[in-house]
């Protein structure tokens, strides 16, 4: 055996192999080179075409959906967390402008805020309403400072300026419905004032004016646009979603007038429309109870209440309803009894479905009697009627007398009567009550008219029998002297207490009165000097009333002259003239 | 509102009756005491100018003294001013002319007028007729007042001068 052919042997099948495999892969070969290339190529461009179109790519498909962006979350999140872990400081250096400033903001509004709330509450705590809040908070299980903080959020803002920033003019105005504007362009003004002051003093830059002032429990809140400021007067606290509306409404302001605020001269007319787009800052947030109301919780006991004695005390079953006909007979019955009584007016009147009863409804007087009481005798069961009656004012004529006399409370003497809305007085009364009673009655409804004839008014009367007789006082002086006789002394004292009752009587009456001393003479002796004796006797009379204090009545003497009548005798006498009767 | 509105300053040296005048023409009132003004003062009239409602806001501002001049900012827009000096102080006629200088560098040239005032006070007199010749004369003035906030002499005139005069400066 040679080794040649065992070589040969083993030779041929390694070829075949080859042959075969050559036969079997030669398009998947192509292929796979033609893979190859592919590959190195984008090995080759990759960087630089890449980066030329990443950007454009990432762009792109953020703006269909959200999928690059979740598959960025998780590797950014790590990256920062690496980032800080390793060395906090560059991330810190390069948000810190930007969230430094805000957070600093953020941090003095808040604790403005809660140094308002807080005195609030301190203020607050110890009073009746801190008590209702502690017990507010233990019936919702909230903490007292939840409470009471939320309670203190309550505000409202009362008005909006908007103001044109260089000159301090108002351009527009808007105010809450019941609220008292002040004269607003003053205001407008003076909060420009304020501000250029606080301007000066305090340089601070161009576009940080005043933000906020405050002025007693009143808030005013202010922002500025270049060439427009809007103010808010806001009472109570308000939250800084109250400094978004005022920023919202500036710019929109600010957008929809740039040229009418460009040419302003002082014409506010362009700016009338303005109104509207101020208003929607008139926000308000009201004291609103949260929780189960007390109220609610006292109601409910009572249910409780009521039905525990209920159960306990129930009546035996009700009998069955009578039959239908006697039953509603019984209701018409009724119906008629209602609608016969002055004062009841039925105005509907129905049979329940499936015989549960009646309703009801209607108008009642208060002076009516209650319809219930007339159910009486109908043979109706009183909880088959389901009954709604709301007030009003009859104008029966039995009605309207009992209401005058309950109004007019007349004094013993005097009667009141009425028909054809006419409401008669007669008898006696003094005038302060008769004044009242024309008053009263002319809101009485159902009195057209007041019948006073049969009426003596004793305050008048009074008054005739007092001047009568204080004009007949005569009061004796002897001859040739001013100073009273014993006598006309004596009748002195008796017309001191008339002369009293007159004053009263003037007040009551409302009258000024002058009482008029006038001294007389008789003819013996000169002329001279009877002209003399009648001025000092009257004088003399004026002295001896000095005591007496008068308020409607002024004391004028003067001698008498030849129309006085009873001029030749030795007397005083009295007049009385009305002051306002010339 | 809807109205033409303008703001009006008053100007001059401290104590020479800026605040009387203004009283005297809004209130119709005067008082010889003397209140300094701190800051400013704001009052508001309304009236009618040729069938025309016309509301001026009077900027009320304090005087200047030698530690004080006005702040710019309270300037600030104004349609027109009234430079205000007291006849009797003849100082104070040097103090609107410094202090006119300088309105008109910061508003332009805005409408004017000159009250020389308190002429009750006819024995201390100090102003002369060619002062109010030089000033009459000066572009933009709209007239020269000889006015007394205490008897209210010619207060009105000079006022709806001014307030004309800022109406139809425009
Ligand atoms: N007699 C007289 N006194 C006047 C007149 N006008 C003002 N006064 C008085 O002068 C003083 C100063 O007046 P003000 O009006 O306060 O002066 P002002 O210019 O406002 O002063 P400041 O506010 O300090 O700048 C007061 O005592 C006034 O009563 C006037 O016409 N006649
Ligand atoms: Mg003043």
């Amino acid at each position: 055996m040679s080794a040649g052919p065992g070589e040969r042997e083993r030779e041929e099948p390694a070829r075949d192999l080859e042959q075969l495999r050559a036969l079997l892969l030669t398009p998947d070969r192509a292929r796979i080179d033609a893979l190859r290339e592919r590959v190195e190529a984008l090995e080759h461009m990759s960087v630089d075409a890449l980066s030329d179109a990443l950007p454009e790519a990432v762009r792109r498909r953020v703006g269909r959906d959200d999928k690059l962006s979740d598959a960025l979350m998780t590797p950014v999140e790590s990256a920062l967390q690496t980032s800080v872990k390793r060395d906090p400081q560059p991330l810190i250096d390069a948000v810190s402008p930007v969230i430094g400033p805000a957070i600093r903001k953020a941090v003095s509004a808040a604790i403005r805020a809660m140094t308002r709330s807080l005195n609030q509450v301190l203020e607050d705590s110890l009073s009746p309403r801190g008590l209702a809040w502690r017990v507010e908070a233990w019936r919702t299980g909230r903490s007292f400072a939840e409470v009471a903080l939320l309670h203190s959020l309550i505000y409202r803002v009362e008005q909006v300026f908007l103001i044109h920033r260089e000159t301090g003019l108002l351009l527009a105005h808007a105010v809450a419905p019941e609220i008292h504007a002040q004269d607003a362009d003053m205001v407008s003004a003076m909060l420009t004032a304020i501000r250029d002051f606080v301007h000066d003093s305090f340089a601070v830059g161009e576009e940080e004016g005043v933000e906020a002032l405050q002025v007693g429990d009143l808030n005013v809140w202010v922002e500025h646009g270049p060439a427009l400021v809007i103010a808010g007067v806001i009472r109570g606290n308000a939250p800084s979603s109250v400094r978004e509306l005022l920023q919202d409404a500036l710019a929109q302001v600010t957008a929809d007038y740039r040229d009418a605020v460009r040419s302003f001269e002082g014409e506010t007319a362009p700016f009338e429309g303005c109104r509207a787009l101020l208003e929607p800052c008139l926000a308000s947030h009201h004291e609103s109870r949260r929780g189960r109301p007390y109220w609610a919780i006292g109601l409910l006991l009572i249910v409780v209440v009521a039905a525990v004695v209920y159960a306990l005390t129930r009546p035996p079953p009700l009998p069955p309803p009578p039959p239908r006909e006697t039953d509603l007979a019984a209701f018409r019955a009724y119906r008629a009894r209602l609608e016969a009584e002055p004062g009841l007016v039925v105005v509907e009147a129905q049979e329940d479905p499936e015989g549960d009863g009646y309703t009801l409804s209607g108008l009642r007087d208060p002076l009516a009697p209650a319809p219930e009481s007339l159910l009486e005798g109908t043979g109706l069961e009183p909880v088959r009627v389901h009954a709604r009656w709301r007030g009003y004012v009859a104008l029966h004529p039995a009605f309207v007398l009992t209401r005058a006399e309950r109004a007019l409370q007349p004094p013993a003497g005097v009667t009141i009567s009425y028909a054809d809305g006419r409401l008669a007085l007669a008898g006696e009364a003094p005038r302060a009550w008769i004044d009242d009673a024309r008053r009263i009655a002319a809101a009485l409804p159902g009195v057209d008219a007041l019948e006073l004839a049969a009426l003596v008014d004793t305050t008048q009367r009074g008054w005739d029998e007092t001047v009568s007789w204080i004009e007949r006082v005569a009061l004796e002086f002897k001859n040739d002297i001013a100073k009273l006789s014993p006598d006309g002394l004596a009748r002195l004292g008796e017309a001191k207490p008339r002369l009293v009752q007159l004053d009263q009587l003037a007040r009551a009456l409302g009258r000024a009165v002058v009482l008029e001393i006038v001294g007389n003479a008789d003819e013996t002796g000169t002329a001279e000097r009877n002209a003399i004796l009648r001025a000092e006797r009257a004088e003399h009379v004026l002295r001896q009333l000095d005591g007496l204090r008068f308020t409607a009545v002024m004391l004028s003497p003067r001698p008498a002259t030849d129309d006085d009548g009873a001029a030749n005798t030795r007397t005083v006498r009295f007049r009385v003239l009305l002051a306002d009767t010339p | 509102m809807g109205a033409l509105q303008k703001k009006l300053c008053m100007l001059g040296r401290y104590g020479v009756g800026k605040t009387s005048l203004v009283a005297r023409y809004v209130h119709s009132i005067f008082s010889p005491r003397y209140h300094t003004t701190v800051g400013v003062k704001i009052n508001k009239k309304q009236l009618e100018l040729d069938g025309r409602a016309v509301t001026l806001m009077l900027w009320d501002i304090h005087g200047e003294d030698d530690q004080q001049t006005i702040r710019p900012a309270y300037l600030r827009g104004a349609a027109g001013y009234a430079l205000v000096a007291d006849g009797t102080r003849r100082s104070t006629l040097a103090g609107i002319d410094s202090i006119h200088q300088r309105a008109q560098a910061q508003l332009g040239p805005v409408p004017f007028v000159v009250a020389f005032n308190k002429l009750d006070l006819q024995a201390d007199w100090e102003l002369t007729q060619e002062d109010a010749h030089s000033w009459r004369a000066r572009p933009g003035c709209a007239g020269l007042f000889m006015t007394s906030a205490k008897t209210g002499a010619r207060v009105e005139d000079m006022l709806r001068a001014l307030a004309r005069a800022a109406v139809e400066g425009r």
